[in-house]
């Protein structure tokens, strides 16, 4: 069983020889890696069994022409250097950073006092955007399952607070919700065409997703969530669906228990991170586990940074046992792993995973 | 609201409105009623415990954060209108806070929690932002003579630097006058010890309470 098969096993609720295994680092977490292994990050996911690829929508020729690489942005998006510390991606959104160098906060959101009929779009259909991607398809597709993500797992909520302000789009939902509903209709209008260039190159999973959570509760009240975000999610993944046989994976932190039995009915396949210490990913999976797959569930915020080894290993093992039956598993940390992790524990998470053959094969 | 309006009516108007997050009624009573010679003290009253109501629906969860920012934001805007009517005497405050998201960590939706809920209760808050460098913290606590430094943290990187906010206390001779508490998804009980702090919470209502026990305790020195 290849890697890709691995996981289009897990992902059709069917078990896999082991549970399949995907990342997420900072890149001090990847530097050390690859010392460790003595290798580029291509080695270091090889070495750690890691069964997915993922590419990325990128900005297109003529802005990352003028872009100014940034690892401290962690891959999150591609950016220009206006000054020694400010930052703008191609939406015009600007980012500084903190104190250490290592994290980014938001300058300037360009809907904060723009009226919407003078923002300028990205254009899906510039040259470049889809480049990288495309190669990340042809090379890895024989062997790995590939998931797209890029801006578009900010799909909507996100994206519109990163344009508008977060504080100032909340208010918006309930003082100007006629501003909400036109900025997320065009915003849906730039995610279907974006969507239908990632099935155009034969991705496996396209990767969607908005932080709805807090710790313990929704950030938006569900209601809003039904009114504004849910429609449109659905349109997307219809469109998804129309076009080709990905699988629709969802990403959102914190606590959104209460969706889940609504991301499912709008056609949500795998949920992530799934973080223990908001969600129970036994009960999700007891509840939901027959249609949905967890993709996460390995705490960064206790197991991983403090945990033992071996408790590492028995929360690895837990996890496989209790919510690895019939597939419907990929075991990955719950966010970008962060500079207090010991290595150990992270190596120990990768090779209990690896060693542990599932039962019932079939 | 009618001139003459029974109590009654004006605090089940305004109370329903701000419940309901309509910001234009709320303002608009508020507004009415001061133009009628209302008491501004009144007004402010039954505010403060809508707003109090807020909390412990956001408690149980029949409420979310969009409403918490809401609700925090209609009391700004009506405190604003309210308070030039108030007698300097009146503007009472139930105790004044210094919070800030630590230097390294640029997360605030734990620290806006504590905000608003601070505020519903009748603290000054002093909110210093996100990124904020431990002395920072300290000199505002000086400045402001608050009794309270919030130390917000997401990150488990940068939650060990609410230490250097204490040793800067202890440095500047005001560790006895100023309690530090820490909060975060990932903040540990252990920590109070760790790092010398007097509270370490998870959860922002918990810390909350634990800022009006120790502010009640102040006031009755």
């Amino acid at each position: 069983m290849n890697h890709r098969q691995r996981v289009m096993q897990a992902l059709n609720h069917r078990q896999p020889d082991r549970v399949p295994l995907d990342e997420a680092f900072r890149p001090e977490v990847w530097a050390k890696l690859e010392q460790q292994f003595r290798g580029d990050e291509e080695l270091v996911r090889d070495k750690l069994g890691v069964d997915l690829r993922t590419v990325s929508i990128d900005p297109p020729e003529r802005f990352t022409k003028k872009s100014w690489p940034s690892p401290s942005f962690s891959g999150f998006r591609t950016v220009r250097r206006l000054s020694p510390n400010l930052y703008e991606d191609e939406w015009g959104i600007r980012y500084a950073l903190g104190a250490t160098g290592r994290y980014w906060h938001f300058h300037t959101h360009p809907l904060e006092h723009r009226p919407l009929d003078d923002y300028d779009w990205p254009d899906v259909d510039a040259p470049g955007r889809f480049d990288n991607a495309a190669e990340g398809v042809d090379r890895w597709k024989e062997e790995y399952a590939v998931a797209a993500g890029g801006d578009i797992e900010e799909t909507f909520f996100e994206q519109s607070w990163y344009l508008r302000g977060f504080a100032r789009l909340l208010r918006d939902f309930y003082t100007n919700p006629d501003f909400v509903h036109d900025l997320l209709d065009r915003l849906q209008e730039y995610r279907v065409a974006q969507a239908r260039k990632l099935l155009d190159l034969g991705v496996d999973i396209v990767r969607l997703g908005d932080d709805l959570g807090t710790q313990n509760t929704l950030i938006l009240p569900p209601r809003l969530w039904r009114e504004f975000i849910k429609p449109r999610l659905r349109a997307l993944i219809q469109a998804i669906k129309a076009r080709g046989h990905a699988k629709i994976f969802y990403h959102s932190d914190g606590n959104i228990r209460q969706l889940i039995p609504e991301l499912l009915e709008i056609g949500v396949e795998i949920l992530n991170p799934i973080q223990p210490e908001c969600i129970s990913p036994e009960e999700v999976k007891a509840a939901f586990g027959d249609r949905l797959t967890l993709h996460g569930t390995i705490s960064i915020q206790r197991t991983l940074p403090f945990g033992t080894p071996s408790e590492v290993r028995q929360v690895v093992l837990a996890r496989i046992r209790d919510c690895g039956s019939n597939g419907g598993l990929i075991l990955a940390p719950t966010h970008a792993v962060q500079t207090d992790t010991p290595l150990e524990n992270l190596l120990t998470m990768y090779r209990a995973a690896t060693e542990h053959q599932q039962e019932g094969q079939q | 609201m009618k001139l003459g309006a029974r109590s009654g009516e004006l605090e089940q108007e305004l109370t329903s409105s701000l419940l309901n997050m309509d910001m234009e009624a709320v303002k608009r009573i508020v507004r009415e009623n001061l133009e009628h010679g209302g008491d501004a003290q009144h007004l402010l009253s039954i505010l403060m415990n809508g707003m109090r109501m807020v909390g412990s629906r956001f408690e149980s969860q029949e409420f979310f954060l969009a409403d918490l920012i809401m609700a925090g934001e209609i009391m700004k805007q009506a405190t604003a209108i309210i308070k030039p009517h108030l007698s300097a005497s009146r503007q009472t405050s139930a105790g004044t806070v210094v919070l800030g998201t630590i230097a390294g960590d640029l997360h605030d939706i734990g620290k806006d929690i504590v905000k608003s809920i601070l505020f519903s209760e009748g603290f000054d808050v002093h909110d210093l932002g996100t990124d904020v460098v431990p002395a920072r913290f300290v000199q505002k606590a000086r400045e402001s003579g608050s009794e309270v430094i919030g130390v917000s943290a997401l990150l488990t990187t940068t939650i060990p630097r609410v230490k250097e906010v204490v040793d800067e206390l202890e440095k500047v001779g005001i560790r006895h006058d100023v309690r530090v508490i820490i909060g975060g998804a990932a903040v540990r009980e252990k920590d109070v010890a760790l790092y010398g702090v007097d509270a370490a919470v998870n959860d922002a209502i918990e810390g909350v309470r634990i800022i009006k026990s120790w502010t009640r305790r102040a006031s009755t020195k």
